[in-house]
């Protein structure tokens, strides 16, 4: 019983039909790119930008993303060594000398231009710097900034940098953390306003890359810019998926709807996707490390110490109890090792010697026992004083690793008879709760810059309040230590000695449980050569990455 | 699993189908009661509901292992075996023995969820529907409201925002958010004097808080970790269910099969209690509700 | 009809306001900080209290209401912290994935269901209605999440027929406005849409067999058949004609219902959807998109009752007789 309106609708769904027919013939035919500068690159990955100003930022993804637009002066080498100047590669600097033993000036490319035209001046270096120091824009980077005294400009295309002292990493702290941004085009912008600024949805950049589109909570995408001044990128597209977890991301990886993931994480991932024959994997250094902060003061009052982690042979029997080998192998198999203390594989200071306390529950029940934590009651908790020893361990529901590990410590201190409250929430509230004290215990990981001298000050110092020193350890051995090894130690060795001295007191205090340092694997289709990996940093050299011209897929060609 | 495990599941069973047998032999004197077990789904639904309370009750019994008990976690994953009757979870656990616990958790939910449906909401319904005029019109309007916020929003407003939150509020909070459909049904009912659809409201109250639980585990907000709930269960195995695909894939069969014997249950009680379906067998009324 | 539609009309806002009213005040009573954690963290005090000012939360609650209920009335649904946008940015960018989805699954759920419900009425107690019986009651009893989680297992990674999630291509489609996309996007749309559509077909076909089956007994279908006329167009064209009813209902129940399947189910595929939105934003203790959420789903959910309403009315002129007078 066809009537009209059905006819008419029907006709209408014929030519749509057509013209999506139309559209898949003229796709699949293999026309579009050809040629070196083809490559597309789409990396799954589990986190999405908040926003892409990196001055605001600390995800990592926002960092991989934000790099690709914007431009440091210089960056570190492929070697890795953050000591000096000798190992750095310019970027938007083309060169840079010593005026003084504290005065640095760079000089900056005069082909550099931002995205709209407008050539990148000294004066878009000194507000750089200016945005980065300011309270009102809070960066996280401010504190790395901190032994810089001053940024002027000579001229247009010169910028001097003043240090507030002589450092081995003083060219690292100028270079590393600062993306130079557009000064015409943030200038307007009231400062507090920095973290939503609609400019951080699509910004304008000075890198190989110029922003695309931003679909939210789905990709992004940003495409290389041919005239970029120090070469074109080989890789024409590169876009991130945004997964609900890992492993959807590995998923994709295996089904071919991605190119590349940065860390395959778990034994499995690793065995489902280098067994494919279409992946390769890419094992480099881990730059995290992952650990049981405890919380030395009380909860919502700083200045008394917490009723059961002030007491230090209480944490050194936590630490005792805990089999960290077992907690490695259940959830990283060969993938990560037990740190020798609180630092990644990646820093140089590693160093399987240091001395920590040994994983052993019978000493540690001994140690429970002897101050006074019996199970007097039969519940299988010990308790003191009618306190039962009970705390809660806070973890962020957006680490599938850390939730593990909270799962299976749960169940290793019930039977050394101490009982533990998981807390699963938000990252956004994790990291708010944790930056005001209001947790028992926490599993904190660190995504580390590639030096010990930043990350583990704000981590482990009394430098660290407020920051990333989330349980509020302080020693002032430590403290003095520390600046020993970064700032005044003479050579190599002697920061060296330093150091390890710095880490076996800590070491001894038990502020917390260092459960692992990661080893990463990336995962790459094969189509793509001369991947190499920084490990601070995986697509630091994407640059040099390329699809050759007779490995391109329909992907690669695709035009628009 | 050893010997005393089996015969206690074998038990149970036994157990479960005297209830069913002595339940038959009880109710099938009305007339409303041999058309409910003259439903083909009658028997089977009452068989798996029984079980599993059986099971639930006897957990130390039929379990082999504490539900949290890891038990080598160098080792996890182990695929089913007469050892692991279901296999080991990522932390190790035997998953038959979670399950077993689990059914506590998740049948509770069910219960304490139909009870409130069957209380608050029959009161509501019912006063409703008496005293009509001003109190009909806020009861209802209130229900309204109810009824126009999804419930999986509410509860997880009211766990993210209350950090912590016992096991027996949320159990509560999953019955208090389940009743308005069933106070709109009695309401019906007493205005009509006629319809007996509640029955099949309070079975989905039942059934729905099950299905809730397990979605709001899933999303990392229902039951606490260790106490093992089926939902909690799925979301445990689920990112290794490529590698060991049989510790989410039985709790996600127990949640499907309690949930059908819920439903097919409520099909059998309505149309028992029918009265148009009674009329056409010339039986009394619905005599019994 | 007119008069019975403005009250109707009038009631369905209160109800919203309602909503919106206590998700605003739950959210104000709930324990700790109030404010902006995810903001929080990169402030110093002195902003924070310029901030606070800014939004208002200096003041007091019924204070706060008020300028709340200012805001929501001239559309300003206020700025997410998390997000770094303007709330309703990002509820515009999610609410036409959601809609799409629901849509996708309505049509699964009542062309699928229907047909099956018939099916089974017609073949009642034979092994097709046994069979097909059985498996809706089966697929109504499971999880929607378990079955999108088993479903995307099977045919996005074992079988490899669909794509794993998420809503888009983003080599083939870069932006989704462009026309290309469609077929790209309809097939991301099939596993969810499935997940969702075939839960609630299930339970519709049950319905649906109930309803046809109670007509089929009725007198005037026996008489369509005495008086000789061809059997299928005595079940199709008679019986159906009055089986529809009761679906009618069915239709606005099932929007309580996509919203919460759609919560899990856009969380299973990654779909950029509202339910998806919502969850993220309540764990993330985004409060001005969690109000926003609310807003919008309550009056979804409102919307659908009442155009079940109206089309119940349209088709059965008793109901509103009695409504009128009840």
């Amino acid at each position: 019983m066809p009537t009209p309106r059905t006819r008419l609708s029907d006709r209408r769904i014929a030519t749509l039909a057509l013209a999506a027919l139309a559209w898949l013939t003229a796709c699949e035919r293999p026309v579009g790119c050809t040629g070196d500068y083809c490559g597309t690159l789409v990396i799954a990955t589990a986190g999405e930008p908040d926003i892409l100003l990196p001055v605001v930022s600390e995800f990592s993804v926002t960092r991989d993303v934000a790099d690709r637009l914007f431009l440091k002066l210089a960056d570190v080498g492929p070697s890795g060594n953050t000591s000096g100047d000798e190992d750095f590669q310019p970027q938007l600097a083309e060169r840079w000398e010593w005026d003084a033993p504290t005065t640095l000036v760079f000089h900056l490319d005069p082909r550099a231009r931002w995205q709209d035209g407008q050539p990148v001046t000294a004066a878009d270096v000194a507000f750089t710097y200016d945005a980065y120091t300011d309270t009102l824009v809070n960066s996280p980077f401010r504190p790395s900034l901190r032994q810089i005294a001053a940024v002027t400009t000579r001229d247009s295309l010169t910028v001097v940098f003043r240090f507030r002292q002589r450092y081995p990493e003083m060219f690292y702290d100028a270079v590393y953390h600062l993306r130079i941004l557009p000064a015409h085009l943030l200038r307007e912008l009231p400062r507090t306003q920095w973290h939503s600024a609609p400019f951080g949805r699509a910004p304008v950049g000075d890198g190989p890359y110029r922003f695309v589109a931003w679909k939210a909570g789905e990709s992004i995408e940003i495409a290389a810019d041919s005239t970029f001044f120090r070469g074109r990128p080989h890789i024409r597209r590169v876009i991130w998926r945004f997964t609900p977890d890992q492993t959807v991301a590995v998923t994709q990886l295996i089904a071919g709807d991605a190119d590349a993931v940065e860390v395959l994480v778990s034994p499995d991932n690793v065995q489902r996707a280098c067994a494919e024959p279409q992946l390769a994997c890419y094992p480099y250094k881990g730059a995290a490390y992952g650990y049981v902060a405890f919380n030395l003061a009380a909860q919502g009052d700083t200045s008394k110490p917490h009723p059961l982690f002030g007491d230090r042979d209480l944490r050194r029997a936590l630490v005792m109890a805990t089999d960290r080998e077992r907690l490695l192998h259940n959830v990283f198999g060969d993938l990560a090792k037990v740190p020798p203390g609180p630092m990644p594989q990646l820093w140089w200071i590693w160093d399987p010697e240091i001395r920590g306390l040994p994983d052993d529950s019978g000493q540690a029940a001994r140690l429970l026992t002897r101050s006074g934590w019996i199970d007097s009651d039969g519940d299988g908790i010990r308790d003191k004083d009618g306190h039962p020893l009970s705390f809660r361990l806070l973890v962020p529901t957006t680490s599938a690793v850390r939730r593990t590990y909270a799962r299976l410590l749960q169940e290793q201190f019930r039977t050394a008879g101490v009982d533990v409250q998981i807390d699963e929430v938000d990252f956004s509230v994790f990291t708010e709760r944790a930056r005001t004290g209001r947790f028992d215990a926490l599993i904190a990981v660190w995504n580390s810059d590639p030096t010990p001298s930043s990350g583990f000050t704000q981590t482990w110092t009394r430098g660290g309040f407020g920051r990333s020193n989330y349980g509020r350890y302080d020693n002032p051995d430590v403290d003095r230590l520390v600046d020993q090894a970064v700032v005044s130690a003479g050579s190599r060795d002697q920061a060296r000695r330093a150091w390890r001295a710095a880490i076996e007191t800590l070491n001894r205090d038990a502020p917390g449980i260092m459960l692992f340092a990661t080893s990463n694997v990336a995962a790459f289709h094969k189509r793509f050569a001369d991947v190499t990996i920084r490990p601070d940093s995986w697509l630091a050299q994407l640059a040099t990455w390329r699809v050759p011209a007779d490995r391109l897929t329909d992907r690669d060609r695709v035009e628009h | 699993m050893n010997v005393g495990n089996w015969l206690a599941l074998g038990g149970a069973a036994i157990v479960a189908l005297a209830a069913v047998a002595a339940l038959r032999r009880r109710i099938t004197a009305t007339a409303s009661g041999r058309r409910f077990f003259r439903h083909p789904t009658a028997v089977p639904g009452l068989f798996v509901l029984a079980f599993f309370v059986t099971i639930a009750i006897a957990a130390p019994v039929v379990a082999p292992y504490p539900p949290y008990f890891q038990i080598d976690i160098t080792n996890p994953d182990l695929p089913p075996s007469t050892q692991f009757l279901l296999g080991t979870d990522p932390y190790s656990r035997d998953v038959w023995s979670r399950l077993v616990y689990g059914a506590r958790v998740s049948l509770g939910i069910g219960a304490v969820a139909m009870l409130v449906a069957a209380t608050i909401g029959t009161a509501v319904g019912a006063v409703a529907g008496y005293f009509r005029r001003w109190v009909d019109t806020a009861l209802m309007r209130l229900v309204d409201v109810g009824l126009a916020m999804p419930r999986i929003f509410v509860l997880l407003m009211a766990v993210a925002l209350w950090e912590h939150i016992a096991l027996w509020v949320l159990v509560l909070l999953i019955g208090l958010t389940g009743w308005f459909g069933t106070s709109r049904l009695v309401r019906a009912e007493v205005l009509s004097l006629r319809e007996r659809d509640f029955v099949v409201a309070a079975r989905a109250a039942g059934a729905g808080s099950v299905l809730l639980e397990a979605g709001l585990s899933f999303l990392g907000l229902g039951v606490p970790p260790p106490a093992p709930s089926w939902g909690n269960m799925i979301a445990d195995g689920w990112h290794k269910m490529t590698v060991a695909w049989w510790a989410s894939t039985f709790p996600g069969l127990a949640i499907s099969l309690v949930v059908m014997a819920f439903n097919a249950l409520g099909d059998a009680l309505r149309d028992a209690l029918d009265p148009r379906r009674a009329g056409e067998e010339g039986g009394e009324g619905g005599g019994a509700a | 009809m007119a008069t019975w539609l403005v009250r109707r009309l009038a009631a369905s806002i209160a109800i919203v306001f309602a909503v919106v009213t206590i998700t605003f005040f739950v959210i104000h009573a709930a324990p700790g900080s109030p404010f902006l954690p995810a903001e929080s963290q990169h402030l110093t005090p002195e902003t924070l209290r310029r901030l606070s000012t800014e939004f208002g939360l200096d003041r007091s609650l019924p204070e706060q209401y008020l300028l709340f209920l200012r805001n929501v009335v001239r559309g300003n649904l206020g700025q997410s912290f998390a997000l770094r946008r303007p709330v309703a940015d990002a509820l515009a960018d999610a609410i036409p994935n959601t809609f799409t989805l629901a849509l996708a699954a309505l049509i699964i759920d009542f062309a699928l269901g229907l047909a099956l419900g018939i099916y089974q009425a017609v073949r009642a107690g034979r092994v097709g209605d046994v069979v097909s019986g059985n498996g809706a009651l089966l697929v109504n009893s499971m999880p929607v999440f378990w079955l999108g989680l088993v479903l995307l297992l099977v045919f996005g990674q074992w079988l490899r027929w669909a794509p794993v999630g998420g809503l888009s291509n983003p080599v083939l489609c870069p932006r989704l406005d462009s026309p290309a996309c469609g077929l790209d996007f309809l097939w991301h749309l099939t596993l969810p849409a499935l997940t969702l559509g075939l839960v609630g077909a299930a339970s519709t076909a049950r319905y649906q067999r109930a309803a046809m089956l109670e007509v089929i007994r009725q007198d005037f279908v026996r008489t369509a058949r005495a008086k000789g006329l061809r059997e299928r167009r005595v079940l199709l064209v008679h019986a159906l004609r009055n089986a529809l009813l009761p679906v009618i209902t069915l239709f606005g129940l099932a929007f309580p219902f996509l919203f919460t399947g759609a919560v899990l189910v856009e969380t299973v595929f990654a779909w950029p959807g509202m339910g998806r939105l919502a969850v993220n934003a309540i764990f993330q203790r985004d409060y001005p998109v969690v109000t926003g959420a609310a807003l919008l789903t309550s009056a979804m959910v409102v919307l659908g009752n009442l155009i079940a309403d109206v089309l119940y009315a349209v088709a059965d002129p008793r109901i509103r007789v009695r409504s009128e007078t009840a």
